[in-house]
């Protein structure tokens, strides 16, 4: 297709009016130009629209005719394959347990053929990155034998040299998968003219995947463009230095390595930082630029009842945003007494705290955070469990002693009686709130704790017999949280989801 | 009356320039509008071309995609309603104009046009039975029954799961 320009018929505009049409001569006619049927778009056409429907759709229409049979292979820049797909397909209906891991095994070895398959058609044309979740991947073998078509994958990546990629294998069941990713060497050694062929690679995601330290260092020393590093629940992970040169390193993540030691992280353009796990002594240098931190596990508690210990980088740095996430379980209620005050972070303006506590344990530990805050003007609380007033009476005093107006969010509110005292508290300690917005979502109506205290009653009473029932249901949640709704003063807006 | 060598950002910003299809028919056009679509923008950097001459776009499709430009164009409307009048441009088109609509984006290169047609094309094929897409969109069936058998065979997993329909 052309298009001419008719630069010896130039033309200037004299009217302002848009698009207007003008009759210039009289031949023209609608139908003018051949019929096209499909099969006369251009082949980019055709897998723009086949881009934009599901991988299976497209899948497809490898059996329209010859012309179909592979274009739907090439429709995105990125490889995206979970075994979620297969699994969501039919569901998976079983007489027993060993019957049922009879038919995980079927699918896990139809995840694995296809793949393979995918891969293989793959082959010969240009990928921008690869993504492989496989969160039903069979814990260690009993022969100890390395998977080794998760190694082809790796290779395959490899070899197409990839900018993105990630493997996935965070088991739906909890278990750690025990597959560890191939050392360099082993990457190397395929044939004699392979070089190392991640060297384009912006951004590289593991979970669940064991990978050496001396691994990571090869690739932070190898991938000039790295942008991203994501390494969540390594096994393997001991002493990981992530330190500069890394030029475009912008966002690290770190989790769930249970058996870390030591960690350092001196990078100058890193803006966002995730660490999750074992509360060791963070190891930050030069991090000029960071503005977001996530911290959790006992880390998360760390930063709360030992500030000291963190005080060398909380000082220094421009954080906007502070993330964290808590399984309160694990806090100790000594910690509470004679901690020390956190130093200020005078740049902070949202905070975000997930909990995961049982009712009766006091959130009073993050009031410190809101005083040591001047300039926050976001706070969201995400409580995993029921509310309880208790807990969240003590944490509001910091409200009235800031006369912040603050956007407050509540996500997991199920409308208990402590739920509506909680708000009801909030309003009167602080009445400067622009928006304070509900969120009913919650795990609760699932997990029917009301059966639970049902049955616990009969037994020996556990929490869940203590803790007062709930709505069934997230439309009776709304409805309560909606009866709220004349406690708010005019000016504060109520948002309920 | 604006003449062509004008320059500067006040003047460039209500300068036209007129599109004529291939039926000769000519369409004038902001070139704020006009430089959303990528090959006119190269066109009107590279000569100084108030009339552009497109060989291969009918009127009928010509004047849709110009009304969508001069809308996406239009800074006073607001990004949730040009998203609404994306969603309107396409709905109730027919395939046959879909694909002159298709081909003329590939040609222009506008791409979010491109974007919103190829996607109400995908979902006019999707969750069709093979032997309707074939039909409506005359595809010759060049396989023989065995080779087609054999890739369903292969792409099973694409297969298993859905009710796909005939209409």
């Amino acid at each position: 297709m052309d298009i001419v320009t008719c630069s010896e018929q130039q033309h200037t505009a004299s009217s302002d009016s848009q698009h207007r049409k003008r009759k210039r001569n009289h031949k023209g006619v609608d139908d003018a130009l051949s019929p096209v049927v499909i099969d006369n778009l251009p082949d980019d056409v055709l897998i723009a629209i086949l881009s934009r429907m599901s991988r299976k759709e497209a899948a497809r229409t490898s059996v329209l005719s010859r012309k179909w049979r592979y274009l739907w292979l090439f429709t995105s820049g990125t490889l995206e394959l979970d075994d979620k797909s297969i699994y969501s397909s039919g569901t998976l209906e079983f007489v027993n347990y060993k019957d049922k891991l009879n038919k995980i095994d079927i699918k896990r070895r139809k995840f694995i053929a296809y793949v393979n398959r995918i891969l293989e058609l793959h082959q010969g044309l240009g990928l921008d990155g690869l993504i492989i979740r496989f969160a039903h991947l069979r814990v260690r073998s009993l022969s100890g034998r390395r998977p080794s078509y998760i190694d082809n994958w790796i290779y395959f990546a490899m070899q197409k040299e990839v900018k993105m990629f990630e493997l996935n294998f965070s088991m739906s069941n909890g278990y750690h998968p025990y597959y560890e990713f191939p050392n360099v060497d082993m990457l190397l050694s395929r044939s004699n003219d392979v070089k190392f062929g991640f060297g384009s690679l912006k951004s590289l995601r593991l979970v669940g995947v064991d990978i050496k330290d001396e691994v990571v260092q090869y690739f932070l020393a190898s991938c000039p463009y790295l942008e991203q590093l994501c390494i969540r629940g390594s096994y393997v992970t001991k002493n990981l230095k992530v330190v500069d040169p890394l030029p475009n390193l912008k966002v690290l993540e770190i989790s769930d390595c249970r058996f870390i030691y030591s960690l350092e992280v001196s990078v100058v353009n890193l803006v966002s930082c995730t660490y999750e796990g074992r509360g060791i002594i963070l190891p930050f240098k030069e991090i000029p630029n960071l503005s977001e931190l996530t911290l959790g596990g006992d880390c998360a508690q760390s930063f709360i009842y030992e500030p000291y210990k963190h005080s060398s980088y909380s000082f220094q740095i421009q954080l906007v945003k502070l993330a964290l996430n808590i399984q309160w379980e694990r806090f100790s209620r000594d910690g509470l007494n004679g901690r020390p005050e956190l130093p200020r972070l005078y740049s902070l303006k949202r905070l975000e705290l997930n909990v995961k506590s049982s009712v009766g344990r006091s959130l009073h530990f993050f009031t410190s955070l809101i005083k040591a805050s001047p300039l926050l003007n976001e706070f969201r609380i995400k409580n995993y469990e029921c509310y309880s007033g208790s807990l969240l009476d003590q944490a509001l005093g910091s409200f009235k002693a800031h006369q912040l107006s603050l956007s407050v969010k509540m996500s997991g509110y199920i409308g208990c009686s402590t739920d509506k005292t909680f708000v009801l508290r909030l309003l009167k300690i602080a009445p400067s709130l622009e928006t304070v917005t509900i969120d009913t979502e919650s795990e609760y109506y699932e997990q029917k704790p009301w059966d639970c205290a049902t049955r616990c009653k009969e037994m020996d009473p556990c929490m869940c017999s203590l803790q007062e029932t709930g709505p069934r249901t997230r439309i009776e949640a709304k409805k309560r949280a909606e009866q709220l709704k004349t406690s708010f003063p005019s000016k504060t807006m109520l948002v309920i989801m | 009356m604006v003449t062509t060598d004008e320059k500067g950002p006040l003047t460039a910003k209500k300068k036209s320039v007129i599109i004529r299809s291939c039926d000769g028919d000519e369409f004038l056009v902001s070139e704020s509008a006009a430089v959303l679509s990528t090959s006119l923008k190269k066109i009107l950097e590279e000569k100084e071309d108030r009339l552009i001459h497109l060989s291969d776009i009918d009127n009928k499709t010509l004047a849709m995609v110009i009304a969508y430009l001069s809308t996406h164009a239009d800074d006073g409307l607001s990004d949730d309603l040009k998203r609404s009048f994306d969603q309107e441009f396409v709905s109730g088109k027919e395939f046959d104009v879909l694909k002159y609509l298709v081909l003329a984006t590939d040609t222009l290169q506008v791409t979010c046009l491109c974007y919103t047609v190829a996607k109400k094309m995908a979902d006019i094929m999707k969750n069709k039975l093979v032997e309707w897409v074939r039909r409506e969109f005359d595809i010759q069936n060049d396989y023989t029954p065995e080779a087609e058998a054999e890739i369903r065979r292969l792409d099973a997993w694409a297969w298993d799961d859905r009710q796909l329909e005939d209409d």
